[in-house]
């Protein structure tokens, strides 16, 4: 389910890993995975703890080996080098070297991924201004409050111009201002054409800038789809009227279920045909009608319907 | 793989070097020898403070420790080799090499730990390189400490004591290839427990480890050979009782076996030094004028402006061992001899009492004296010290055949040793005869015993060498230890290569 081009490719991807004295107890982390990204998108991986979702991340980056199937980052296997030349990572919990100073970080990381000091030093500054972390990056990441970190961290994955960035958790520690910074940052990167890989588990800010998302639970894809695909409509329309009008259920007659009255506001379950009556009803009644919003389904009830129904 | 992405691992491992609390430390313990030998000068016959605000004669010194007439003008050499000994095999080669272990272990563990590793990883460098990066931040780390600390002590002891000795800066590259092999280990141990602690205790464990196999092998070995060698001289040569495992239970096999195999495995740390010994030997010092073969006398100098003369293998217990005054004016320019003669037994008496004993130094020295009072030459007598031991030098002057002489009597061993610089007395002077016997005689050019009384440790050091068997080969202690740093690595990468982050 990719754009135009797919920059990133799995095909029954299976991981176990060993465990035990002579490696005999062994925890299947991925069951058979398939799944295609293509460029520009920004993708979203959810599912629970132990979904396996970082163990797919660090597959496609060659931090996990010893996998079955199938993995490709722009045609090529997680371990050609040429391949994490053009990626950018921010990890989990990730710990950057406390020895070194943010700038120091950022230019360790850019020259790493190949380019030439001169080149990291100038784009350095500019991701550093972009994720706030400009005045403070002369400091030793010793010095860093977690939220400090993140920023940092977010700001060596793009360091070198990545055409796909894997953020695993990007918003964990950062206060408010901080994550719709992030949002932004990730909703400019996209507008730039860089495809952006997420693992979260804040539904809300994943429903907020995902276009494609996957939902794992115990190593396998339950769901696959976009925002719209996976936050259905209930079908209840929520009328907001002009003046508060009186009992009602004898304008609705026999359409619709469940019809509620607040104040100005009426509820009612409809489909998308019985819709225009109900507009039609309500006017000719002589009811001015100011709004009318569909109710969906959060990302989160989809996701918790969804998992509550795989465990049973 | 670029040169930018070797030239960020190399930053990062300079910062990782620099930021190190321990570092700092060993930098300020390091300056501290270096301060004193800047501070304290060591003279021929005394010890300076400060550039000569305070002057302390060694008479004084031992004095104070009641101690007698030194008797040795190469006391302030003594003193500086004495100095390197100490702060080179002692402080730094034990204490500071744990120091070391314990600075550096935590370079590997620490890129392992989750979420460290993961960004680290991620990056299109391969496992190895990063491995090695680290490997070579901690030889850089060592490298650096003791570059500064040989050389700097180097340079004191030369500006304020005027002794220069280049072999010293060996030292340096002894400390890093000490440092090596310890430091291969402790990246293995850290790639299989991704622990600092585990890497620092199994370490500094196998340091110990490795000093005290070198030890128990050094001394069977020892007593092997001289079991050889007793055998030999009973004339009761038995090839089955020189193997010496005949007799062994089975008990004692095992553990020589295991003490043999853990020799040949493990580094070689403890023959670090000595390798450093031979090559400033090779690289800094000529062939020895004389070796005897029992190993009681090397001469390693000739008299300075003098030519050995003479080309027999025997001189020195036939003809005498000589050199010539290097002129190529006609005439007597000066010569300078060297003779040993097995010490006979003469009747000596001893209070009221007569007894049978070898002729020693004293002996020697009053028969000459007496012979040259036969001759009407008026001797001088005066007692000195020569590599350790004390020795007796007469010195006279004689007019009728224009000749300043002196003859230093030692005996070491089964050996009596007469030493004679002759020189025409219109063209020299006594100070001059006195400044050719300090540096020929006493200044170390001349060392006794080297294997005679020997423990296993000085027997080894003889032994050890270039061309030597196998076993007691240079090359074989270098090779296995090299092997043994390749395994190591070896063995980190393959699990490396298999680590899931």
């Amino acid at each position: 389910m990719g754009g135009d081009e797919t920059i990133l490719s799995v095909r029954g991807l299976e991981k176990t890993f060993k465990g035990g004295l002579f490696g005999r107890k062994g925890f299947q982390a991925l069951k058979g995975i398939d799944l295609e990204v293509g460029r520009g998108q920004v993708f979203g991986l959810l599912g629970p703890n132990g979904a396996g979702k970082t163990t797919m991340v660090k597959i496609l980056l060659d931090l996990v080996r010893g996998y079955r199937g199938e993995a490709r980052i722009f045609g090529e296997p997680p371990s050609h080098p040429s391949t994490r030349r053009r990626v950018g990572y921010l990890p989990e919990a990730h710990r950057m070297p406390n020895y070194l100073t943010g700038w120091q970080v950022m230019i360790l990381f850019g020259m790493l991924a190949g380019h030439p000091r001169k080149e990291v030093e100038k784009r350095a500054a500019v991701i550093l201004e972009q994720v706030g972390m400009l005045q403070d990056c002369r400091r030793k990441v010793r010095e860093y409050s977690k939220g400090m970190q993140q920023r940092l961290g977010l700001a060596q994955a793009m360091v070198h111009e990545p055409e796909l960035i894997f953020l695993d958790e990007p918003t964990d520690g950062v206060d408010p201002i901080g994550r719709k910074k992030i949002r932004e940052m990730v909703i400019d990167l996209k507008q730039r054409g860089a495809t952006i890989f997420i693992n979260s588990h804040l539904l809300n800010e994943v429903e907020m800038i995902c276009d494609q998302v996957v939902i794992l639970h115990h190593g396998k894809i339950l769901r696959e789809g976009t925002i719209e695909e996976l936050t259905p409509r209930t079908g209840t329309t929520t009328f907001e009227l002009r003046r508060e009008p009186g009992d009602l259920t004898a304008t609705f007659g026999n359409l619709g279920d469940g019809l509620k009255q607040t104040g100005r506001l009426v509820e009612v379950s409809l489909t998308d045909e019985e819709l225009d009556a109900a507009v039609d009803r309500l006017r000719a009644a002589g009811h001015t009608i100011a709004g009318i919003s569909q109710r969906r389904l959060t990302l989160e009830d989809s996701f918790i319907d969804l998992v509550k129904e795989d465990r049973k | 793989m670029n040169g930018t992405i070797l030239r960020a691992l190399f930053e990062d491992s300079r910062q990782q070097v620099l930021d190190n609390k321990v570092f700092r430390l060993l930098i300020i313990l390091t300056a501290l020898p270096i301060l004193v030998t800047f501070l304290i000068g060591f003279h021929e016959e005394s010890i300076s403070l400060l550039w000569g605000w305070k002057e302390i004669t060694y008479q004084e010194i031992i004095s104070n420790f009641g101690g007698g007439n030194p008797g040795t003008e190469e006391l302030n050499v003594m003193f500086i080799q004495g100095i390197q000994n100490l702060i080179l095999l002692v402080f730094v080669g034990m204490f500071g090499m744990m120091l070391c272990i314990a600075a550096t272990a935590f370079f590997a563990p620490r890129i392992l730990e989750k979420g460290a590793a993961d960004t680290l990883f991620s990056k299109p460098v391969s496992r190895m390189t990063i491995l090695m990066s680290r490997y070579f931040a901690g030889i850089l780390f060592v490298a650096f400490i003791s570059s500064v600390l040989v050389l700097g002590m180097y340079l004191g002891f030369w500006i304020t004591s005027g002794y220069n000795d280049p072999g010293f800066l060996w030292g340096a590259l002894t400390l890093v290839y000490l440092y090596a092999m310890m430091h291969a280990f402790s990246i293995g141990v850290a790639v299989f427990t991704r622990s600092s602690t585990a890497a620092i205790l199994l370490t500094i464990f196998l340091f110990m480890i490795c000093g005290g196999v070198h030890g128990g092998w050094v001394t069977y070995e020892y007593f092997q050979e001289q079991e050889f060698v007793n055998q030999l001289r009973s004339e009761n040569f038995d090839e089955e009782e020189v193997d010496g495992e005949a007799d062994e239970s089975a008990a004692v096999q095992v553990l020589v076996g295991t003490l043999k195999t853990l020799h040949f495995v493990l580094p070689k740390t403890s023959e670090a030094d000595m390798i450093t010994t031979k090559l400033q030997r090779a690289v800094t010092e000529k062939a020895p004028q004389v070796e005897t073969d029992d190993g009681d006398l090397v001469v390693k100098l000739e008299p300075s402006g003098y030519v050995r003369v003479d080309d027999t293998a025997d001189a020195l217990e036939t003809t005498g061992v000589e050199w010539k005054a290097d002129t190529d004016e006609e005439g007597f320019h000066g010569t300078v001899s060297m003779r040993r003669y097995e010490r006979e037994v003469i009747e000596k008496k001893i209070g009221s009492r007569t007894k049978h004993l070898p002729m020693n130094a004293k002996d020697a020295s009053d028969a000459f004296e007496e012979e040259l009072e036969a001759r009407e030459v008026d001797p001088d007598s005066d007692n000195i010290r020569l590599s350790g031991i004390r020795a007796i030098s007469i010195s006279w002057q004689d007019p009728g055949l224009g000749v300043l002489g002196e003859r230093v009597f030692f005996h070491y061993g089964d050996y009596l040793y007469e030493v004679e610089h002759l020189a025409p007395s219109d063209g020299s002077s006594e100070e001059e005869m006195r400044a050719l016997r300090r540096d020929f005689l006493q200044h170390g050019n001349i060392v006794l015993g080297q294997v005679a009384g020997m423990s296993p440790d000085v027997w080894f050091a003889k032994v050890f060498d270039w061309d030597a068997v196998w076993k007691y080969n240079i090359f074989f202690s270098i090779g296995s230890s090299l092997a043994f740093i390749a395994a190591m690595l070896g063995l980190a990468w393959l699990r490396l290569r298999r680590i899931d982050f």
